[in-house]
């Protein structure tokens, strides 16, 4: 599997991204009415980098990747607007056909619920198989003895019986470890794990992140993480790009989100969880209200009813997107240069904020 | 015992018959108290026991064996009639939002009916207390004529916290009262349940997997495994100096929201997962997982005893 990315193709690919999406516009047509559930969101992640899309639920961050697989369900779905550029093709444009031999191959995806994400009609081994038979072109056999190496890939003690056992004779951790055995058995340039974690134990969830963090490291391989959870984000991703109401509020590296974040949403996720190397008891930062409705998303920015420092023009304007380090953009007025009075001195930090 | 413990629980055990020969052992001699005005967290992951246990305290199970002594006064084996007190003084709040409350009730009927259970108010004085009880956790008075399906995961799990303040409780056991929400929602509620826990004086069992949140609201923490209590330590203790194998592992799996932090810390990978609570082994319940077994661990069961004031370990290493 090292050898599916050469040094020369790496080097050529240094720099570039391998997936960006462009102004996406997702919306779902419902009786209720059109849910503008994606609003134009950009990113873009590199060769071999690491993303994750943080947000909280409804925020868009699922619907934005499931464009990106195809897999918007349509109707009632439609994709409005934008360009979705992976490998240099704009997959908006390809036919379900052409889609097909992308999905499961070029782009890997681990879903959210292992106890859902896997057929319970089949045996885990052949679920893998089939992934290899269709890209492949191995025999079964062959195909077969691939899906053994996956299992042992993953760490699944007796790969060679448990190949041949159904879903539900395994638990759900390692539910999930064949979850990312299907994904990974194309040898894909992109994985995209869908919150891979939010159904499992701590200590099983500790097991899953190490393998994903071993196969990057071994295989060089390309992982957007979508996840509601900071703690997962911080041990995991270098770059992180913050999700509000179906748009990207700041986006950054790591370090730039949890120690100089810039917007007041950004700031305040950070402050309301609750910290193991904190003295307890302490009062939370909470933030108040809930996220709007995206049937009648706001004129301005979408945070500005729950923000401590929404201004008028907030309440009026949506905020572009504004650059404010090296990589690290975000879309507040508060840092926009059309602000007479930009911010000199730093909001609170989140990550490492006293 | 003394006049300041609200809730003493000693050797509790609530196993469950699962087919013809086979016991489930959820919750395997477990014993505590909870002080009056103090908080007990109770972590573990799923299948620990945890939520069992807090059903078995609140007698929405029938407890195997064991005491329960509320106030001073044992309620293991009392029949329902006698428990009306009890229920009125011991409340609780459910997981999920959206199955624990009537649909086809309004707010204000839902806060209501544990008032009209115990006779507490009637009239104009039910109302005016239905609309306190909204105010104080932060929803209007116009709300008590709505139903649960207008509202948000974090609304509802506030109408849940009203129905369980309208009797005056002085013991509210909370089971996952966060898991099923938004992280900034989890912090509105939990910075709710601290106010209203120190204005009150209320005694709390939270009862949660997310081991960060049950160390900031908790005073003190148990920690289970297996139908077991492990370690139980104040919740400074619990993360500075934690003792038992599982809850190193356990503390260090859990991620900290910081990249510098969590690039510099050593983690403790536990091996495998969970056994089953069916017919557990004899000896330690962690033996098969814990990096430190020796022999004595799978043939002698260890006991809670305490290695410090206030923190007590069953491990044979203290």
């Amino acid at each position: 599997m090292e050898q599916t990315i050469t040094d020369q193709e790496l080097s050529k690919a240094a720099g570039k991204p391998l997936l960006s999406i462009e102004d996406l516009q997702v919306s779902f047509h419902t009786y209720a009415g059109e849910v503008h559930a994606v609003r134009g969101v950009t990113y873009s992640v590199e060769q071999g980098g690491s993303l994750a899309v943080v947000g909280e639920s409804g925020c868009g961050k699922t619907v934005t990747v499931q464009a990106v697989m195809g897999l918007t369900p349509m109707p009632p779905g439609e994709i409005k607007g934008g360009r979705i550029i992976f490998d240099g093709k704009n997959l908006l444009t390809l036919s379900e056909k052409q889609m097909q031999s992308v999905r499961g191959k070029d782009i890997g995806m681990i879903f959210q619920d292992p106890m859902t994400g896997l057929n319970p009609t089949m045996t885990v081994g052949r679920q893998i198989a089939e992934a290899i038979v269709k890209h492949q072109n191995l025999s079964r056999r062959e195909a077969t003895e691939r899906a053994v190496e996956m299992l042992s890939l993953v760490e699944i003690p007796n790969p060679g019986v448990r190949a041949y056992q159904y879903p539900h004779e395994f638990s759900g951790g390692m539910r999930q470890r064949a979850m990312i055995a299907i994904a990974l058995a194309c040898e894909p340039l992109l994985l995209i794990a869908d919150e891979p974690t939010t159904s499992l134990d701590v200590t099983i969830q500790s097991q899953i992140l190490e393998l994903l963090q071993s196969l990057q490291d071994r295989l060089g391989m390309t992982i957007v993480l979508i996840t509601h959870n900071l703690g997962v984000v911080a041990r995991l991703s270098r770059n992180i790009v913050v999700m509000y109401a179906g748009k990207v509020v700041e986006s950054g590296s790591s370090s730039d989100i949890f120690y100089n974040s810039a917007h007041p949403y950004t700031q305040a996720l950070l402050q309301s969880v609750p910290r193991l190397d904190r003295p307890s008891r302490m009062e939370l930062a909470s933030i108040p209200g809930t996220p709007p409705d995206l049937f009648q998303p706001p004129a301005g920015c979408a945070f500005a009813p729950r923000c401590k420092y929404a201004m008028k023009v907030c309440i009026e304007h949506d905020a572009q997107p504004t650059v404010v380090g090296d990589g690290h953009y975000v879309s507040c007025w508060l840092h926009h240069k059309a602000n007479p009075n930009p911010l000199t001195q730093k909001l609170q930090n989140g990550g490492s904020y006293q | 015992m003394t006049d300041s413990v609200a809730l003493q629980v000693d050797n509790l055990r609530k196993y469950f018959q699962v087919g013809k020969r086979q016991t489930l052992k959820a919750v395997d001699d477990v014993s505590f108290t909870v002080n009056k005005g103090e908080v007990l967290g109770i972590v573990g992951e799923s299948g620990c026991g945890k939520t069992t246990l807090g059903r078995t305290v609140a007698r929405l199970y029938e407890p195997t064996s064991g005491k329960i002594l509320f106030n001073g006064k044992d309620i293991t084996t009392k029949p329902d009639a006698e428990l009306l007190w009890f229920r009125k003084k011991l409340q609780m709040i459910f997981q999920d939002p959206y199955a624990s409350l009537d649909p086809r009730m309004t707010v204000g009927e839902i806060i209501a009916e544990p008032m009209d259970i115990h006779n507490l108010a009637s009239g104009s004085e039910r109302h005016e207390k239905i609309n306190y009880l909204l105010s104080i956790v932060g929803l209007n008075p116009e709300h008590a004529n709505r139903f649960p399906h207008e509202f948000s995961g974090g609304q509802r799990q506030r109408i849940g916290i009203a129905r369980a303040l309208a009797v005056d409780p002085e013991f509210i056991i909370a089971d996952e009262p966060i898991s099923s929400l938004d992280v900034s929602i989890q912090a509105q509620i939990v910075n709710l349940l601290t106010r209203l826990q120190e204005e009150r004086g209320l005694s709390f069992m939270f009862i949660a997997h997310d081991l960060s949140m049950v160390r900031h609201f908790s005073h003190r923490v148990a920690v289970m495994y297996l139908g077991k209590v492990v370690e139980i330590a104040p919740s400074g203790q619990i993360h500075a100096s934690p003792l038992h194998p599982y809850t190193k592992a356990l503390m260090s799996a859990n991620p900290i929201p910081d990249p510098v932090v969590e690039g510099s810390r050593t983690r403790i990978s536990l091996p495998g997962e969970v056994p089953s609570p069916i017919n557990p082994p004899p000896g330690c319940r962690f033996a098969g997982r814990c990096p430190h077994a020796h022999g004595r661990c799978t043939e002698e069961d260890p006991v809670l005893k305490e290695v410090e004031k206030g923190h007590r370990v069953s491990c044979f290493l203290y």
